[in-house]
C-alpha cells in the first residue's frame, strides 16, 4: 500500500499526465486511421521478386530463431546459466505437454514439428507487437490517401498525417492540389498474410496423414473409405442372410461417415488458417483503430490482451495439430472383430 | 440503398449476429468450468489446459465471422 504513494511512483504518474495535457493542448499531429488491407503490400524488389512486408517479418521470426538458439546451444554446461536455463525450461514445458497428449514413444517423433511450429509462431505473434511493425514505410502516391509533412527539402522524409486536421491543411497548402500519399508499412506480422497460415495449416494436415500411415500403414486410409462393411457383407463366409443385410447397412453408413471425415479434412485446413489469421488480424486492426481514436494510454489494457492472443494462438496451434496427430496414430475404435 | 450503405450494414450484421454464438458458447464453457473448479478445487491445473484449447475452439467461430465482416468492409 505504501509503495503505491512512494515518491517515485508518484513523480512517474505525474510525468505522463503532464505528457498527456501538455500534447492535447499543443494539437500534436494526431494519429492517423491505418489502412487495413487483408493481402500484404509488397515493399521491396529483390532479383525480380516482390517482398512483400509479412515476408520480411518471417524473415526477421527465423533471424531470431536461429541465432538465438545458436547463440545460446553454443557452449552448453551441466548447470546452466541464464538463457540456456530459459531455453531448457521451454523446451521441457513443451515436451511434457506432447507426452502428455501422445505418450512417450510418439511425443518424440511430433515433438520437433509442433515445437517449431510453436515457436515460430510466438516469436512472429509477438514480434507484431513492436513498435516497428506497422507504423513506417514506403509512402506511394493515392488518391484517397492521406497528406504528408515533408521532414527534409528532397522530400525522401515525411510524416503521414490525419486528413482534416491543421497540421494537414499546412502540410497540403489547401483543400485539393495536395498530393496525397498512401503507406506500406515495412513490416508487418507474418500471421496476417493467409500464405503463412494456410502453409502451416497444409503442413498439419499433411503430417497428420503421414504420421497416420506411419503407424498404422496403408489401412490408415480405410477411416476415408470405409467400405471394410459392405465388402464382409458380400464376402464373408458363414454369415446368415439377416447378418448380411445388417452389414451392408451399417456398411451404407460408415461409407457415408467416411465421407463425412474427408470433408473434415479439408474443414481443419480452412479452421487452422482461419483461426490464426482471424485472430492476428483483427489485434493488429483493433489496436491501430483505438490508437487512431485515443492516441495514448487506452491502447495498453489492449495491448496486454494482444500479447496473450499471440501466445494462445500458437499454443492452440500447437495443441490441435499434437490432438490430430494422436487421433491419426490411434486409428478407428470400432474396427469389426 | 446504396452499395457503401450495404456494405457498411452488411459488415455490422456480420459481425453482430456471428459474435451471438461464440459468446453464448464461451459462457456456457466457463460456467461449466467454474462449477468443476468449485467441486474440486485441487484439479485447477488439470483443468486449465483443456479450458483454454476449448475457449480457442469456440472463439475461432466468432473469428470467422470477424474476417467475413473486414472483408465485406475493406475489400470491394
Amino acid at each position: 500500500m505504501s509503495t503505491l504513494r512512494s515518491p517515485k511512483v508518484l513523480l512517474a504518474l505525474a510525468i505522463i499526465v503532464a505528457v498527456l495535457v501538455i500534447l492535447s493542448v499543443l494539437r500534436i499531429p494526431k494519429v492517423a486511421m491505418p489502412e487495413i488491407t487483408i493481402p500484404a503490400e509488397p515493399v521491396l524488389e529483390l532479383f525480380g521478386f516482390s517482398i512483400t512486408n509479412t515476408l520480411l517479418a518471417t524473415w526477421l521470426t527465423m533471424l531470431i530463431l536461429i541465432v538465438g538458439s545458436w547463440a545460446i546451444t553454443r557452449k552448453m554446461r551441466l548447470v546452466p546459466r541464464r538463457w540456456q536455463s530459459a531455453l531448457e525450461m521451454v523446451v521441457e514445458a513443451l515436451l511434457n505437454l506432447v507426452e502428455g497428449a501422445a505418450g512417450k514413444k510418439w511425443a518424440r517423433r511430433f515433438f520437433p514439428i509442433v515445437t517449431t511450429i510453436f515457436l515460430f509462431l510466438l516469436v512472429s505473434n509477438w514480434l507484431g507487437m513492436l513498435p516497428l511493425f506497422g507504423s513506417w514505410g514506403p509512402l506511394h502516391h493515392s488518391e484517397e490517401g492521406n497528406p504528408v509533412q515533408w521532414v527534409n527539402s528532397s522530400h525522401s522524409l515525411g510524416l503521414w498525417l490525419r486528413p482534416g486536421t491543421a497540421a494537414a491543411e499546412a502540410a497540403t497548402g489547401s483543400e485539393e492540389g495536395g498530393e496525397r500519399y498512401a503507406l506500406y508499412p515495412m513490416f508487418r506480422s507474418a500471421a496476417t498474410d493467409m500464405n503463412t497460415t494456410v502453409a502451416l495449416a497444409l503442413v498439419s494436415v499433411a503430417l497428420t496423414q503421414f504420421f497416420g500411415v506411419k503407424a498404422l500403414g496403408v489401412p490408415y486410409f480405410g477411416k476415408f473409405i470405409a467400405v471394410g462393411r459392405i465388402v464382409k457383407a458380400f464376402t464373408k463366409p458363414g454369415l446368415g442372410c439377416g447378418g448380411r443385410i445388417g452389414s451392408f447397412v451399417i456398411g451404407g453408413i460408415d461409407v457415408f461417415v467416411g465421407l463425412i471425415e474427408t470433408i473434415s479434412e479439408f474443414g481443419k485446413i480452412i479452421s487452422f488458417s482461419f483461426r490464426l489469421f482471424g485472430n492476428i488480424l483483427a489485434g493488429e486492426v483493433l489496436l491501430g483503430v483505438i490508437g487512431f481514436l485515443i492516441p495514448y494510454l487506452v491502447s495498453l489494457p489492449f495491448y496486454g490482451l494482444e500479447l496473450f492472443v499471440g501466445f494462445v494462438q500458437a499454443l492452440v496451434f500447437m495443441m490441435l495439430s499434437v490432438a490430430f496427430f494422436v487421433t491419426a496414430i490411434s486409428g478407428h475404435g470400432s474396427e469389426e472383430h | 440503398m446504396d452499395p457503401k450503405s450495404v456494405q457498411f450494414l452488411a459488415s455490422a450484421i456480420a459481425i453482430g449476429l456471428g459474435a451471438l454464438g461464440p459468446g453464448l458458447g464461451l459462457g456456457f464453457i466457463g460456467g461449466k468450468a467454474m462449477e468443476a473448479l468449485g467441486r474440486n478445487p485441487e484439479a485447477s491445473d488439470k483443468i486449465f489446459m483443456p479450458l483454454i484449447l476449448t475457449m480457442a475452439f469456440t472463439e475461432a467461430i466468432a473469428i470467422y465471422a470477424l474476417v467475413v465482416a473486414l472483408i465485406i468492409k475493406f475489400v470491394g
